[in-house]
């Protein structure tokens, strides 16, 4: 690597990617080669940034400049003009319209607000190193501190330093991570494991496969410590295989780490060996629960097993293993490096550090973003979010995903923490937040969780697998208009016995939504029982299409009613038969005056 | 020793145990339906679950391991609606066909809907349809009925280490199967039929010739005739006839039977069995008394010894046989006839 | 990878060329472009600038490139910034006085007059 002038990156993240930003670097290659820059300028990609609402994003440094929204037209431009002229294309640039007026246009990726706000430690390295290249990873400080721990530190001193950092899974559980540790480095070997849990599958999450995508090492670099910490010299990662990128460059970075002495036998010389195989997930939400993973990889189908005995004492092949989340790995070569007590300023009293959230739904800068423990979600959602688009109104945040639950606007002020949402009736989870607006209906959210939890129950105990079902019926009749009121009773003992009597997580969190929803927005429920009737106007069932005085009696919308029910004359107000209507809308997306409408 | 408070009085256990085994040594009730002393506990089934003080929520007894200290409550206001739910929703995908049902009678899920006086309609939705696969010769398996407590596929896999028998698809759709779904006869069962006899209700059910209530018949606990293991089994009778046969828990046998010990009855009572000794005379077989029978045998077998010799004869016996028997038909060759020509159907 | 001090030796090598990423810098160098500025050479000043900083050694050099700064005779043109001090333009710039200037402003803190805007103004 010689001393290139400028670095352009580029965003290989999945989002991007999709958006064809593998093209972008291909032309940008082209074209920086075609003018004789390629040993001035260096074309990188890079994990994802972050702000994947603006994707594909390029960054072109030592500027900084934050090109967003590239199509592959625009490549030629910044070639031309930024690359060899050193104008920056202000028209292609990111605006931030979290900043006064005058600073909007990012020129800077390092002042852009939504950078500005976050406090990046398991994003670290994305966005900043190619993560198919470990050298680029070292120059970050990779790797220093397994070599620390090995040549410096005993094994009680790691688990210490885990302990004394406060770190808690990320995964969901928030079970304190220097403990679990210690769990399975006191009991008794001589073969131990430790997993990763790279399943991810929570509907919005995006956090975990950010970082294998973005910055794979840190998760070697992380297991291995763990190995050293607790007497185990093998990893496993088990990795779901809907995220093909993410294998793609774990499976790279492993073979780099091992050609440079970082994986497999005698680690810096010292009598230290570690290695690491991944295992594929075959699509079942339910392998993401830790027995279940263990169950999977031992080859047995995936359904979850009674704890105890817990992973640390017996867990993969039944030797003590630890399970940790790919971002409660992220945290630990810091935690090393820079100290436990650097970790335990950040957050609060109880949930130290940082979390990645993945934002999406209702909210303008969706996308994945990194934050102290304890910011405040109004911060989140209207700062560093951007607010409700279309200037809509905020109704409810989804955090846990479908083991979670909503989070209206009178609780915007809690700081963010574990016990915090608990105590609100929702979780961290693995940190998706969906943002919902007037526009949702709380009842066909929560209707919309419980479909993913019943496709994805294992059916090993009744509660979860009979039950679900027979919540999510109950939800389908009151979004049809077929609710009664002793439903609502019937949804409030079913969710109770199902969360005190599953076996594991899956079905004891399934019915969150349900019980959130009905806490915050019981109305909601009853307008659909009682007065048949969606307030938001999402459920279908329960709206009637009508044609207002703003008819101008064009007939197209009769001309494009499937079952012809629309009557009127040229010139004349249309009429909509509410018995025969199907409810398919097209007559709505056809008519040029906005005359009808669904309530 | 340790102390575990239940239900109020405290008692003193022995450690290693599980709630559940502590509760039913102390005498108390406690649902189940996946748990067997002999498999490992799996906890699938919920309905065993208890209420500990200061545990997150209600645990399943059969797989918590009792602690000292420990503040147990077995059938408070919480854990049984917990188990009445466990019980409508089993019932909301079960056919509602008891006075019809062979396992009336005999079936746990009745008993407990009974006990807990559970509203069998609470849920009215989808119920999961399956053919009744009749491709074995001595059972079948009926899915409708089942209600999943994975009994059958854990003692195929633990106990009779056929593994014939598995879970196939998940949440709703989940249902006992054999592999790819071709049915009982293309798999690797062998039919010994301890699955039939672990489940709880009426989903793998015994292909009988009679119909009976189970109340009709009486159980004659014996030793079962086949082979040498002598595995101890109860005749389930009615009207002196034998129409099923149930493994009993014994040393032997852990209450486990093989093909013939469970569905090898029928020629108990079979038409063509032999109820007396018959002798050819003037060339048909006719029945004789049993002292007319043995002078036959015994004269034959001297005249042979004494016309060609002890060792053109020879003594077969068999497993069938008790080991006495055994014992003294060798005897009688060897001391009596002569010769040591003797054999026994499990070398063959 | 045997040893730490391997690992810091790639670390160190590694580092010095992608920094860029990720400076903040204490001297900021601007060297203006554009159509004019290429025309006059910048761009040989501007990889002679980074070539004598990498001889030198230094670090914590952020070198950027900007367009046009509008005084087109005097390109090339080059800026140097540092926090809390104003900022220095240096006109007409050759490979020579790129060298110079990269010793004497920013290994020894000293600024170039004679090559500065402020006396050009005769």
């Amino acid at each position: 690597m010689s001393l290139f002038r400028s670095h352009v990156l580029i965003c290989g993240g999945t989002g991007c990617t999709s958006s064809s930003s593998d093209k972008i670097e291909e032309r940008f290659k082209e074209l920086v080669a075609e003018q004789g820059l390629d040993q001035e300028v260096m074309v990188v990609r890079t994990g994802c940034f972050g702000l994947c609402e603006e994707g594909p994003i390029c960054i072109v440094h030592p500027e900084g400049s934050f090109y967003s929204r590239v199509k592959i037209e625009d490549v030629d431009t910044i070639v031309s003009e930024h690359l060899m002229k050193g104008r920056v294309v202000t028209s292609l640039l990111y605006r931030d319209k979290l900043a006064p007026p005058e600073h909007q246009l990012a020129t800077s990726f390092s002042e852009v607000t939504f950078y500005k706000m976050q406090h990046r430690v398991a994003l670290k390295n994305c966005g900043v190193i190619n993560p198919e290249v470990i050298e680029e990873y070292i120059a970050y400080d990779g790797y220093k501190a397994l070599g620390k721990v090995l040549t410096e530190m005993q094994p009680a001193d790691v688990l210490d330093a885990v302990k004394k950092s406060g770190l808690r899974g990320r995964g969901g559980g928030g079970f304190p991570t220097g403990i679990k540790w210690e769990f399975a480095a006191k009991t008794e070997g001589p073969i131990k494991y430790i997993g990763c849990n790279a399943d991810e599958g929570d509907p919005g999450a995006f956090m975990d496969r950010s970082i294998l995508e973005g910055d794979p090492h840190c998760l070697i670099e992380a297991m291995a410590i763990a190995g050293y910490a607790t007497g185990a010299e093998k990893g496993y990662v088990y990795i779901r295989a809907e995220y093909p990128i993410a294998v793609k460059r774990l499976k790279i970075a492993i073979e780099q780490a091992k050609e440079h002495g970082l994986l497999g036998r005698n680690i810096f010389g010292t009598d230290f060996s570690f290695d690491m195989e991944i295992r594929l997930g075959a699509g079942a939400f339910v392998c993401g629960e830790e027995t279940a993973l263990i169950a999977s990889i031992e080859g047995e189908r995936g359904m979850p097993r009674p704890k105890p005995p817990f992973p640390a004492h017996k867990g993969i092949f039944g030797k003590p293993t630890v399970i940790n989340n790919v971002e409660t790995f992220a945290n630990v070569p810091q935690i090393i490096l820079k100290g436990p007590e650097w970790y335990a300023s950040m957050g609060t009293e109880k949930s130290k550090g940082t979390k990645v959230f993945a934002l999406g739904g209702k909210i303008n800068n969706s996308g994945l973003i990194e934050i102290e423990m304890g910011t405040k979600l109004r911060h989140v959602i209207e700062d560093i979010g951007g607010g409700i688009p279309k200037g809509k109104k905020f109704k409810a945040v989804q955090t846990g995903g479908p083991s979670g639950g909503c989070i209206t606007a009178d609780h915007l002020d809690i700081p963010i923490d574990y016990d915090n949402l608990i105590s609100l009736g929702s979780m961290m989870g693995s940190g998706g937040m969906i943002v919902m607006d007037e526009d949702n209906c709380m009842v066909d959210i929560a209707r919309f969780f419980l479909d993913f939890t019943v496709d994805e129950s294992c059916g090993k105990c009744v509660p979860c697998r009979e039950g679900t079902r027979r919540m999510l019926e109950i939800l389908d009749r009151i979004t049809e208009g077929k609710g009664e009121m002793e439903d609502i009773d019937k949804l409030e003992r079913l969710a109770k016995n199902i969360k005190s009597s599953s076996l594991c997580g899956l079905g004891q969190t399934a019915p969150n939504p349900v019980l959130s929803t009905l806490r915050y927005f019981r109305t909601e429920y009853e307008a659909h029982i009682v007065g048949k009737t969606c307030p938001a106007g999402v459920c279908q069932a329960l709206l009637t299409y009508v044609i207002t005085d703003a008819c101008k009696g064009c007939t197209l919308c009769k001309k494009v009613c499937p079952v012809g029910c629309i009557t009127g004359e040229v010139k004349g107000l249309h009429h909509i038969d509410p018995d025969a209507c199907i409810k398919c809308g097209a007559c709505m997306s056809k008519c040029p005056f906005n005359a009808i409408i669904k309530k | 020793m340790a102390q575990v408070t239940l239900n109020g009085n405290t008692i003193h256990v022995d450690l290693p145990k599980t709630i559940l085994q502590v509760a039913e040594e102390a005498g108390l009730f406690v649902p189940t339906f996946c748990n067997d002393k002999r498999l490992v506990p799996n906890g699938a089934c919920r309905m065993c679950v208890v209420e500990v003080e200061g545990a997150r929520s209600l645990v399943a007894s059969c797989t918590t391991p009792a602690a000292d200290g420990m503040v147990i409550n077995t059938e408070t206001p919480a854990v049984i609606d917990a188990r009445k739910s466990v019980l409508e929703l089993i019932w909301a995908n079960h056919p509602n066909d008891c006075v019809v049902c062979d396992k009336a009678g005999q079936c746990k899920l009745q008993d407990y809907t009974y006990r807990y006086e559970v509203d069998i309609d609470a849920f009215k939705g989808a119920k999961r349809v399956s053919e009744v696969d009749q491709s074995n010769k001595f059972f079948y398996n009926d899915q409708n009925k089942c209600i999943l407590c994975g009994k059958c596929v854990r003692v195929c896999d633990e106990l009779q280490n056929t593994s014939a028998i598995g879970f196939s698809e998940r949440g709703f759709h989940t249902h006992i199967t054999h592999p790819f779904e071709e049915g009982m006869d293309k798999s690797v069962c062998v039919s010994c039929g301890n699955c039939v006899s672990v489940c709880p209700v009426g989903a793998l059910m015994p292909k009988s010739k009679e119909r009976f209530r189970n109340w009709e018949a009486k159980k004659v606990q014996t030793t079962c005739s086949y082979c040498g293991v002598g595995c101890q089994m109860n005749l389930i009778v009615k009207d002196n006839k034998v129409v099923d046969v149930e493994p009993v828990n014994d040393h032997s046998n852990m209450g486990l039977l093989c093909v013939k010990g469970k569905f090898g009855y029928s020629f108990i009572d079979h038409p063509d069995r032999l109820r007396k000794p018959m002798l050819k005379k003037h060339g048909v077989l006719t029945e004789v008394e049993w002292d007319e029978a043995l002078d036959f045998v015994a004269g034959k077998i001297k005249q042979t010894r004494d016309v060609y010799g002890a060792d053109t004869l020879a003594g077969l016996v068999s497993a069938r046989c008790t080991n006495e028997e055994n014992y003294l038909m060798q005897k009688l060759f060897r001391a009596g006839v002569g010769t040591n020509n003797l054999d026994h159907c499990a070398r063959l | 990878m045997k040893s730490l001090a391997e690992l810091e030796k790639v670390q160190q090598e590694v580092y010095r060329r992608i920094n860029l990423r990720t400076l903040k810098g204490s001297y900021t160098v601007s060297v203006a472009m554009d159509d004019c500025g290429m025309a006059a050479g910048a761009r040989q000043v501007l990889l002679t600038i980074l070539d004598e900083i990498d001889q030198q050694g230094l670090e914590n050099i952020r070198v950027v490139q900007t367009g046009c700064l509008g005084d087109c005779k005097l390109e090339p043109v080059v800026e140097i910034f540092q926090e809390g001090h104003p900022k220095t333009t240096y006109i007409q710039m050759t490979e020579e006085k790129a060298r110079q200037i990269v010793k004497s402003h920013l290994v020894q803190h000293q600024v170039v007059e004679a090559s500065t805007i402020g006396s050009n103004k005769k």
